[in-house]
């Protein structure tokens, strides 16, 4: 059976972690890369040697010439959008690195090319499967905690290595003049993804939102954020990021229930010791893309459901889409539900 | 043994309380000569233990105060009434050590700090995380600079009180779950972080903050048990209090969190980038894991006598009110609210 061939669509961490999936499935391959930086095609060409490779102008151009029954969008968020739904057009399967895209405006597109397409779009919520945080999602999925009555998210990430010139990870196009990443879309969106995969379709009303940029980070606009949410049942949330802290305290999800709470990987039973929650046998501690990339593939291949799908991704850009207008406002703001 | 320089009266002697009355005891200042208990059976014990003492109920405050001429009163009685009864001990020419919160709404705090002016006396707000290790050690740890600049200060009080409002819970204190006046947990229980942060901010403003609440835990307690407060301070800095007393098998922690440009503070850590977290160690004198009576009681006496300043005073305790007086607006408008901040 031939290989799926997929375009790339920025080869940095993300994009080069899905192609090292798709090689170690065996199902896909990475055929075409879309990547700004010229001595990083370079490096690229000399590692696939067949493959095609163009800048971010071009991602039309290789979607014309190379025709892929792939796209994965691990570019810069904002062009997750345009790229998403161009590629979509062109009749291809979509992984899209979290988050889906940055505005309600693109969520409406990407789900109606979805809808017109009848491809598979997925959004690569790599945390539903790391531990604990994934295991505690999944934890009070199962109801261990009882009716759920507060969540907690949280992104806490020393990013200044990726910031700075100088740091060890960096990553140009996060610090964009004209584009910085919002890392509220851009790293919110994970503790984001699992309070909303407990609720269910318990819909999020409205929200409220600070956020400063105070850290001494060089990131060029906002780099700490506090969200309120009032769920339809009367459940509160609430989401702390911050990429400009010196150090990073490790947490990112916590669950209070009527029957149990679950924090830092532990369940908590009023008169019962805490009880650590095993790792799954499906689980990574950090970023799982070898997981996400073949689950894409079985669900291409109908093995599976698409539980990473547009819903929740258009769920997850639409509340955080509500709490930067929140932010402008200085007012609570209601969120379109999907 | 030479005989007390203080008289106390001490209206609930309950858990806070006797601690207060405890730390009188240990430090030999001060003697318990009034109590007003609303527990008869409390009455009796207390009648027995202290048989020099004028004992009461709760309706006789006036009268206890009048006939036992203390010159300490101490407040640790259900928090709606700590506005009324610290006035009344003001005018009564009583220095007043009142068990967090100072009150539970904006007017009572107007009124104590102008019968404070008035009669000249101390007001101390027994704020005793601020001896905790390690959230009083962080405290400490931020306000020292070790962190730098600070752009987020978070604080939360999460304790699981089913043993304490329901009846067959074995610290069961009825006052808390009191249909007509239960205890309001963000000024009872989210006061201490508050507190905490407000010492860290100094004297910067919170402007504005916006709150949110639940009651859907089933903890017994007959009013929001779930709150969380947003806060904006003059200087951009972002806060946030979170209070569950209704959380089921977590008993207290994760009371302050601190982030600075410099690093931060969390669980007893100091984080900084490219080192290994630092445990913040416990100082050798004066903190506790818990509550920290026998130090606050010290200081109050201190105060009264002229010692050292009085810390733990009525602005840090007004502005605290403020903040929660605004987010209960808040709860109530749904709006942003403004804080009425107090210099």
């Amino acid at each position: 059976m031939s290989k799926l061939r997929a375009l790339i669509i920025g080869a940095g961490g993300a994009g080069m972690a899905v192609t090292n999936g798709f090689n170690a499935d065996g199902r896909a391959e990475s055929v075409a890369f879309i990547e700004p930086l010229a001595e990083r095609r370079e490096e690229l060409a000399k590692d696939f040697p067949h493959a095609v490779f163009g800048d971010e102008t071009q991602v039309l151009d290789l979607l014309d010439q190379i025709k892929p029954d792939i796209v994965v969008e691990a570019g810069p968020d904002y062009l997750h959008g345009q790229n998403t739904v161009a590629a979509l057009e062109h009749g291809c399967h979509v992984l899209i690195e979290k988050p889906m895209c940055t505005s309600l405006e693109d969520t409406q597109a990407i789900l109606a090319a979805e809808k017109a397409s009848g491809k598979v779009v997925m959004i690569d919520y790599t945390m539903r499967y790391s531990h604990p945080w994934g295991t505690m999602m999944l934890a009070a999925k199962r109801g261990e905690v009882g009716e759920v009555f507060y969540l907690g998210g949280f992104y806490i990430h020393d990013m200044w290595d990726w910031y700075n010139p100088n740091g060890a990870c960096f990553t140009p196009w996060r610090v964009d003049k004209d584009h910085p990443q919002n890392i509220l879309l851009g790293g919110g969106v994970h503790g984001l993804d699992l309070m909303l995969l407990i609720m269910d379709n318990v819909p999020v009303l409205d929200v409220y939102c600070l956020a400063n940029h105070l850290s001494g980070s060089d990131f060029p606009q906002e780099d700490c954020y506090l969200v309120s949410l009032r769920f339809e049942n009367g459940v509160i949330g609430k989401l702390f990021i911050s990429s400009g802290c010196s150090g990073s305290p490790h947490y990112m999800l916590e669950v209070f229930g009527q029957d149990g709470t679950l924090h830092d990987g532990k369940l908590l039973r009023r008169g019962d010791e805490p009880v650590e929650l095993d790792a799954p046998e499906k689980a990574g501690l950090g970023h799982s893309w070898d997981i996400t990339a073949a689950e894409f593939l079985d669900v291409i291949d109908g093995k599976c459901d698409n539980w990473m799908n547009s819903t929740y991704g258009a769920r997850n850009t639409s509340i955080l889409d509500a709490a930067m207008k929140s932010f402008a406002s200085g007012r609570p703001e209601t969120v379109t539900w999907f | 043994m030479a005989k007390p320089e203080h008289r106390a009266v001490i209206f609930g002697p309950g858990g806070a309380g006797q601690a207060v009355m405890n730390a009188f005891a240990d430090t030999g200042r001060a003697e318990c000569v009034g109590f007003v208990e609303k527990s008869p059976k409390r009455r009796a014990e207390l009648a027995k233990a202290y048989p020099d003492a004028l004992v009461c109920e709760e309706t006789e405050l006036a009268r206890v105060l009048a006939e036992a001429k203390p010159d300490l009163f101490v407040d640790a009685g259900p928090d709606h009434l700590h506005g009324p009864n610290t006035i009344l001990a003001l005018q009564h020419g009583c220095h007043v050590l009142i068990e967090k919160p100072m009150c539970t709404c904006i007017g009572d705090a107007k009124a104590i700090v102008a019968a404070e002016r008035k009669t000249g006396k101390v007001v101390t707000v027994d704020y005793t995380m601020r001896y905790s290790h390690p959230w009083g050690t962080m405290m400490e740890a931020a306000k020292a600079g070790r962190v730098g600049e600070i752009f987020y200060v978070g604080g939360a009080y999460i304790h699981d009180m089913w043993d304490i409002y329901n009846p067959s819970g074995s610290e069961y204190t009825a006052w808390r779950s009191d249909p007509e006046h239960p205890q309001n947990i963000l000024f009872g229980g989210g006061v201490h972080p508050l507190d905490m942060i407000l010492v860290i901010m100094d004297d910067v403003p919170v402007t504005s903050v916006h709150c949110a609440a639940n009651d859907l835990a089933q903890s017994g307690l007959p009013d929001n048990d779930l709150y969380i407060l947003t806060m904006t301070f003059a200087n951009g800095a972002l806060g946030k209090i979170f209070v569950s007393a209704g959380c089921n098998g977590w008993d207290f922690g994760k009371m302050l969190e601190v982030y600075g440009r410099e690093g931060t503070l969390y669980d007893g850590k100091l984080y900084r980038r490219y080192k290994d977290p630092e445990e913040l160690p416990q100082p050798a004198e004066k903190s506790r894991m818990g509550h920290s009576w026998i130090n606050t009681v010290v200081d109050f006496l201190d105060a009264v006598d002229g010692v050292k300043p009085n810390e733990m005073n009525t602005t840090f305790a007004a502005r605290n009110v403020a903040i929660c007086d605004a987010a209960m607006k808040s709860i109530a408008s749904g709006h942003v609210e403004k804080v009425d901040w107090f210099v």
